[in-house]
This record gives C-alpha cells, sequence and structure tokens, in this order.
C-alpha cells in the first residue's frame, strides 16, 4: 500500500478517530485509498515522499483531514508547509478537530486552510460529517486543471 | 541781680516815665514767661509754703492763687502726693541743685496728672537757699502713649518670642529685620538680633532661597500677598523641611511697600505622615494588582484546565459512541435483543456525557469572555426561542405565554443564553403536566425590572433552592428529567458577569418561577 499514492491522507493521532473516519469513507463508498499517519513529521515525510516514504509516488493526495492537536509538529504547522510548497499550495486542507474554540478557528483560515470542521461526538452526526466532507471535496468539487492532484484524479 | 528782686514788672512796663526805653526789663520778661506759659510754675519757701503760683498751676492743679499761697503742700495736694513732693523738696533744697523727675498726681478734681518736673533751689543775697522754685510739664499723653508702645511691645515681643511659627519682616533687599525666636533657633543663632542684614541665602541652600527670594521680589513687585504655599526647606546639612507659608507686602505709614513679612508654619510631620501614607497605598495597590494577577492566573490555570479537559473527554466519548454504532450497524443482526439494548444505553451514556461537557466548555469560555452590551428587546429573543424549541414540545400540551418583556442592555447571545436555559428548565418540568402552561414576562422587584420565566411543572421544595445555581447540581434524578444540570450553573454566571440577579420561587408540585435581573450595564468596561 506504500507504493501507491493515497487520494485522502488522514493525520490523525487518535487511532479510534482515524478508524471512524476511515469507515465512514469507505461505508459511504468515497474513497478506498485512504493513507493514515499519526503524526504532522510523517504527514510531510508522506506528502513529500521522504524519510520512511521516500521513493513513492509523488502524486499528492486529493484531500488531507488534518488534525490540528498533533504532537511534535502541530496541524497548523503542516497545513504552513503545505502551503509554502508550490507542489502542494493548492491541495485541499480540510482541519478536522475536537477543538469548537473561535480562538482555534481563525489561524487555521489565516494560514490558508480550505475548511475547519469540528469533529462531533455523537456517532451519527461523526457519519454523517465525515461523509459530508468526502462528498463535496471528492465528487463535488473540481480541483484547478495544472493541479498535480487533479491530473491523478482525472 | 538786685533788680530782679522788683515785683512789679507790670507796672514798671507800663510806666509812662519810661517812654524811651525799648528793652523790657528782666523782671518783666520773668513775668511774660511765667504768666504765658501753660506749664505749672511755682516758688515755695524753706517752710514749703508757697510764695508764687502761676495760672498754668492755677489750671493744672484746679486751684486759686489764693488758695495756694502761703499754704505748703499738706493742704494743696492729696497727702500721699504731699509726702512725695515734699521729700523731693527737701533733696532739692538740701543739696542745693536742680533736679527733674517725673512725677503722676492726684489732682483736686480726681484726675490723675503725669508731671516732667524740674526743681532748683532759690538763694537769698547771701547764697543762702531761701526756698525752691519748680516747673511742671504736663506729658500724662506722652506718658499714656508710651504706655500704649510698651503694652504693644509686649504683645509683639510675646508673640515673636514663644510662637512656635516661623515669623519673619525683610526690607526691600529681603534682608531680615526682625525675626521670630523660633526662627533664630532654626537658624542656630542665639540670639534674635544676630539674623539682621542676613538674607535666606545665608542660612537656607539656594534650592529653597532662591525661590523664596524670587517671591519676595514678586510681591514687592505686585503688592499681591501669597497665601499658605507650601514649601520645601533645604539646608546645607542636607536635611529637608516643610512649611506653609503666607507672606505679605510691609508697607510704611504712607502706603508704599519697603518689604515683606510672613510666617511659615512647620508641616513636615504632616507632609512625612501623607509621605507615608502615599507609599503605604502604594504598597496596597501594588499588593492589590500582584493579588489580581495571581488570581487571574489561577483562573486562566482553571480554565485552561477546564479546556483541555473537555476536549481530552470528547476523543474517548467519540470512540465509545463512535464503535457501539459500528457494532450495532455491522453486527446487529446477529446480536440478540438484550445486548442491542446494552448498546443504546451505552449511547446515551456518550450523549449525557457529551452535553456535560459542552456545559463545562460554556462555563469555562463565559470567564475568558468580555461583555458586549447592547440593546436587546428580550421578546424577541424568547419568541425566536420559542419556536426553536418548537420540536421538543408536545403539539397542543404546551402553552406559551409571552408578557410585557422591556428592553434591556445586555450581551446578546449571553441573554439569549439565559432565557435558552429557563425555557428548556421549564419544558422539561412541565413534560409530564398535563396541560403544560409557560408563562414569560417581567416585575418590579426591589426598584429593578425583572424577567422571569414560571412554569407549572413538578417544582420543587424552597429548601434546596440554593444548590440549584452550582454546577452540575440537580434536585432531581436523571431517571426522572434529563439534562446536563449545567443550565442554571451557566445562567447564574452569565447574570452575575451582568451585575444582575436570579432566584427562584417554588413549590412542590406547583410549579416553579425563576426571576432574573441584568444589573443597569453602567460598570462593566467596553
Amino acid at each position: 500500500m506504500s507504493a501507491e499514492a493515497a487520494e485522502v491522507l488522514i493525520v490523525e493521532d487518535s487511532p479510534s478517530d482515524a478508524e471512524l473516519t476511515v469507515r465512514a469513507l469507505r461505508r459511504f463508498n468515497l474513497s478506498s485509498r485512504v493513507r493514515v499517519v499519526e503524526s504532522g513529521a510523517d504527514a510531510l515525510d508522506y506528502v513529500f515522499a521522504r524519510g520512511a516514504y521516500a521513493g513513492r509516488d509523488q502524486r499528492p493526495p486529493r484531500l488531507v483531514l488534518l488534525d490540528l492537536k498533533l504532537r511534535k509538529v502541530s496541524g497548523l504547522e503542516v497545513l504552513g508547509q503545505l502551503r509554502a510548497a508550490p507542489e502542494t499550495r493548492l491541495v485541499p486542507v480540510v482541519m478536522f478537530t475536537s477543538s469548537r474554540e473561535q480562538g482555534d478557528v481563525e489561524p487555521c483560515w489565516l494560514a490558508g486552510a480550505n475548511s475547519y470542521v469540528a469533529k462531533p461526538v455523537n456517532a451519527d452526526a461523526f457519519e454523517e460529517t465525515v461523509a459530508a466532507i468526502g462528498h463535496y471535496w471528492l465528487v463535488l468539487n473540481r480541483q484547478p486543471p495544472d493541479s498535480p492532484a487533479a491530473e491523478a484524479g482525472g | 541781680m538786685p533788680r530782679s528782686r522788683k515785683r512789679t514788672p507790670a507796672t514798671a512796663a507800663a510806666s509812662p516815665r519810661r517812654p524811651a526805653r525799648k528793652a523790657p526789663r528782666q523782671s518783666e520778661l520773668l513775668e511774660a514767661v511765667v504768666n504765658g506759659t501753660t506749664d505749672a510754675v511755682y516758688v515755695k519757701d524753706v517752710e514749703g509754703r508757697y510764695l508764687l503760683f502761676n495760672s498754668g498751676a492755677s489750671r493744672l492743679f484746679g486751684k486759686h492763687a489764693d488758695e495756694v499761697l502761703g499754704r505748703d503742700d499738706t493742704e494743696v495736694l492729696q497727702p500721699e502726693d504731699a509726702g512725695v513732693v515734699m521729700a523731693d523738696d527737701r533733696r532739692v533744697m538740701e543739696s542745693g541743685r536742680t533736679m527733674t523727675c517725673e512725677r503722676c498726681l492726684t489732682m483736686a478734681g480726681g484726675a490723675k496728672i503725669w508731671f516732667l518736673i524740674t526743681k532748683g533751689p532759690v538763694f537769698d543775697g547771701r547764697g543762702k537757699v531761701a526756698g525752691l522754685f519748680g516747673i511742671s510739664h504736663d506729658i500724662t499723653a506722652r506718658k499714656q502713649m508710651e504706655e500704649k508702645l510698651r503694652k504693644e511691645q509686649t504683645l509683639v515681643r510675646a508673640l515673636m518670642d514663644n510662637i512656635p511659627d516661623q515669623i519673619y519682616f525683610k526690607d526691600a533687599d529681603s534682608r531680615f529685620v526682625l525675626i521670630s525666636r523660633t526662627q533664630a533657633t532654626r537658624f542656630g543663632l542665639r540670639h534674635v538680633g544676630e539674623a539682621v542684614g542676613k538674607t535666606d541665602f545665608d542660612f537656607f541652600t539656594e534650592a529653597h532661597a532662591r525661590p523664596a527670594f524670587e517671591t519676595e521680589q514678586e510681591i514687592l513687585r505686585t503688592g499681591l500677598p501669597v497665601v499658605d504655599i507650601e514649601e520645601r526647606e533645604t539646608w546645607p546639612d542636607g536635611s529637608e523641611t516643610w512649611v506653609s507659608t503666607s507672606k505679605m507686602p510691609l508697607r510704611d505709614e504712607d502706603g508704599s511697600i519697603v518689604g515683606t513679612f510672613g510666617i511659615s508654619h512647620d508641616i513636615t510631620e504632616r507632609k512625612r505622615a501623607e509621605e507615608q501614607i502615599r507609599s503605604l497605598n502604594a504598597g496596597l495597590e501594588r499588593r492589590v494588582r500582584e493579588r489580581t494577577a495571581a488570581l487571574e492566573a489561577a483562573n486562566r490555570e482553571i480554565e485552561a484546565f477546564s479546556y483541555s479537559v473537555s476536549h481530552d473527554l470528547r476523543a474517548p466519548l467519540r470512540a465509545i459512541d463512535g464503535f457501539s454504532k459500528a457494532l450495532r450497524d455491522d453486527y446487529g443482526a446477529a446480536l440478540p435483543p438484550e445486548a442491542r439494548h446494552y448498546i443504546d444505553m451505552v449511547r446515551s451514556g456518550t450523549k449525557a456525557m457529551d452535553s456535560l461537557v459542552n456545559g463545562l466548555l460554556a462555563l469555562s469560555r463565559l470567564g475568558r469572555q468580555a461583555l458586549l452590551r447592547q440593546d436587546v428587546a428580550p421578546a424577541d429573543l424568547v419568541r425566536g426561542l420559542v419556536e426553536e424549541l418548537a420540536p421538543e414540545r408536545r403539539p397542543g400540551q404546551v402553552e406559551f405565554v409571552i408578557g410585557d418583556l422591556p428592553t434591556c442592555r445586555a450581551d446578546p447571545t449571553l441573554l439569549r443564553q439565559v432565557f435558552a436555559n429557563l425555557l428548556e428548565n421549564a419544558l422539561k418540568f412541565t413534560s409530564k403536566a398535563e396541560r403544560a402552561r409557560i408563562e414569560v414576562g417581567s416585575a418590579e422587584r426591589e426598584g429593578e425590572t425583572a424577567y422571569f420565566v414560571r412554569d407549572n411543572g413538578v417544582g420543587f421544595d424552597m429548601r434546596y433552592s440554593g444548590k440549584l445555581f452550582g454546577a452540575f447540581e440537580r434536585l432531581h434524578s436523571a431517571h426522572e428529567y434529563e439534562g446536563a444540570g449545567i443550565g442554571l450553573a451557566l445562567s447564574y454566571r452569565i447574570v452575575t458577569h451582568h451585575g444582575g440577579r436570579i432566584w427562584v420561587e417554588a413549590e412542590p408540585g406547583r410549579g416553579a418561577t425563576f426571576f432574573f435581573t441584568i444589573g443597569s450595564g453602567t460598570s462593566d468596561v467596553r
């Protein structure tokens, strides 16, 4: 699986949240090519195909679900590096986090997040939310033609 | 001079036999002096009997010459005066010398007159003392003036020697003319006279002497006094004293300004006390600031704690609910009904826990939020809420009554939250009533407008009402009525944050009425 480029990258340090997210995407047949990484550092290694992911298919994911509170490299830092690199600056990044604090939302938007979605605690709501995100970004949304992801998806 | 013994000067002067003589005789001149002077002039023989008593004497002593001539002072003066005068007379005659003295004598009318008396011996032809002459000049007016001056001087001296203030008179060049003893002591002088001719520059440092000098020169120019100014006196030894000073122009008899005078009252102690109070206050303020900062830090810590706890609690809750649902979705068909029921119970537990966490977060957020007061019409808020709550109410079984709700100044989001909590509460506690009636209105309470939400639900025992507004306190078991138990705590925080109060009136089985005020809005900082 490491050789194959993922459609959706989930950056999530809670294994249960990660599993529930993957399950929801699969359940609604939105994507089977999902990659889960547990830290910000791993996320960057994966996206830029370095470290443990050196030599992988370099196409960037079509969607990144990025948790905010991560160990070592925070979600906000990951977002900043994605936006700074030419090859990833247009990759859709949806902040997907427990926090509903207004103070957490604004910095993400300023750093170039495409969306900010709070994770519902209620399982039904959680599933519906993940499905809505997947449906919008992977089905409805069109990415610019010069985006490598668009070529990959098309 | 034998001619002087002739005692007819008046007839001589008038004599037709000597019309050619231009210069009057010596005796005529003497007669003119004796009769013309206002002083008393008299001559007595060796026995003290009057031989001459002029008109001045008659006027002053109040006696005619006829009553006096040939008699001595025992018959002319008051007895005690006579003794003194006769003793004087004896001294003159015994010594043969002229003497001058001041005597106060009581006249026939009772008036006391001060005399400057000059007495001298009168000699006979052989140079033997034949009696004495006297001239008494009335100096009563001068004596009285002197007495008055002396008394005034005594008063001034008493003032200058004893007053604990510094009093000083200065000339136009600000040189001391006169200072009080207190000032001399402060200057380190043994005698007040040592200050004469010196200036402030001889005693103080430039820092005080210069401005004092300029103030005095200004007074000399303008004639305007300075009153109760506080001066810092700086001394050569480095010490400092404080005085409250008034200075005025000193005028001579014509009214021209010739100097200044002033009085300075020592206020060093008061100044030190003030300084002490100031430093105490500053210390107190600093401590208040420190305590406030410590308190704010503690509050921030508590808020940060509840924030992170709330967030950290959500992740496991999500896992519990998520996998319970997965279990039911994926394997529900294979499970016995009882197992499915257990899964439902797990999920309802997570729902309650989620609601608690949300309440806790709202409570911690409230502590960090600034109040944004504006004009709010609670009637609009309540109508909106009633609409929103419609799905929760059993159709036709709940009657909402919205009464008069005057506008107020409050944070609209927070005020809405209070009404929402109270309405949800009312709905909850009327859920078992056959016909629920929820009334929202306002009433005057202790001069303030209080809003109320009244229900006809289960009510409760007022003995426990004190517990109602604490976080997580509930008077009903969760079985009976669902709820986080945090809504009222939140309402309480919001209302007190606004400077208002919240209270409840209830009876078991007879419903409850929650009242709250929202404060005037004058105390909030924007």
